[in-house]
């Protein structure tokens, strides 16, 4: 039995029958595209891992609880859970993600200082990439729909349902996140291979 | 062939979001339109650079995860 063939839908169906391994498969499945899109927006491993953990504890609970509504797809609905994880803890912490000027000097002087600390450049370089300090730049609505349609491979409908707007103004943000984007790149000078 | 295929168009059929005409429409106007050709294949390139900015959790968030999915599972069944 292939992993691929079976639905989200089906997995869910087994796990609340009682076949545990189905869950781990259903977070196998989803988990690179919600944890990339958790830390682009926390902007914190550590924080990540924790959102991660707490994203799919929910998901356990309102399953175990009956409450799970089976029309809905389970993808986008992860999502919500995760988004909104990631407002509470901006909220607790009263820290908005920075949004950072696009003139450039920032994101250098950030690889400057991890250039310093050889060791410290290594590990950073392993865990967050480049692009990842370029994707922090952005204007944060741009950002938000950048990492839910590439990272997280919501639909621009699943977008609009969950950040409240027309499908059009999420395909317009995507628009200008990609092109900015592009500007950014081709500012760091980082090749477009 | 002279189709009007705007940037959006480009993103939606990136993306796998146009519908099947619409495919059509912008697979026929890549083969002639230098101009559309080159921005698709910028489009590329920009989604190339964002592939490398995935990451994975750590594994043991998973298994936190299903112990908490274990732990449930025995306090229903108690």
């Amino acid at each position: 039995m292939k992993a691929t063939q079976i639905t989200d839908q089906e997995l869910i169906h087994q796990y609340l029958n009682g076949n545990e391994p189905c869950l781990e498969m259903l977070i196998t499945r989803h988990k690179r595209k919600v944890f990339t899109s958790i830390s682009l927006i926390v902007h914190d491993r550590y924080i990540a891992e924790d959102l991660f953990q707490e994203t799919f504890i929910k998901v356990v609970k309102t399953f175990r609880s009956g409450k799970y509504n089976e029309e809905g797809k389970f993808l986008p609905w992860v999502m919500r859970i995760a988004r909104n994880l990631a407002i509470d803890y901006f909220r607790k912490t009263k820290r908005m993600p920075t949004i950072t000027s696009t003139d450039g000097e920032d994101i250098f002087r950030t690889i400057n200082v991890q250039e310093d600390n050889r060791e410290e450049k290594i590990i950073r370089n392993q865990r967050d990439h480049v692009v990842r300090e370029l994707i922090r730049l952005l204007p944060l609505e741009q950002r938000e729909v950048l990492i839910l349609r590439h990272y997280a491979e919501l639909s621009f409908k699943e977008i609009a349902d969950l950040t409240e707007v027309s499908i059009n103004t999420a395909l317009g943000r995507m628009r200008y996140a990609l092109q900015n984007m592009r500007k950014l790149i081709t500012e760091k000078s980082l090749s477009l291979q | 062939m002279n189709l009007k295929i705007t940037y959006d168009d480009l993103i939606l059929y990136y993306y796998g979001e146009t519908n099947a005409q619409r495919t059509v429409d912008i697979l026929q106007e890549l083969e002639f339109n230098q101009s559309l050709r080159n921005d698709f294949e910028e489009l590329c390139k920009i989604s190339a650079e964002l592939d490398k900015g995935f990451a994975e959790p750590n594994e043991t968030s998973v298994h936190i995860v299903m112990e908490e999915s274990l732990s449930s599972n025995l306090e229903q069944t108690i």
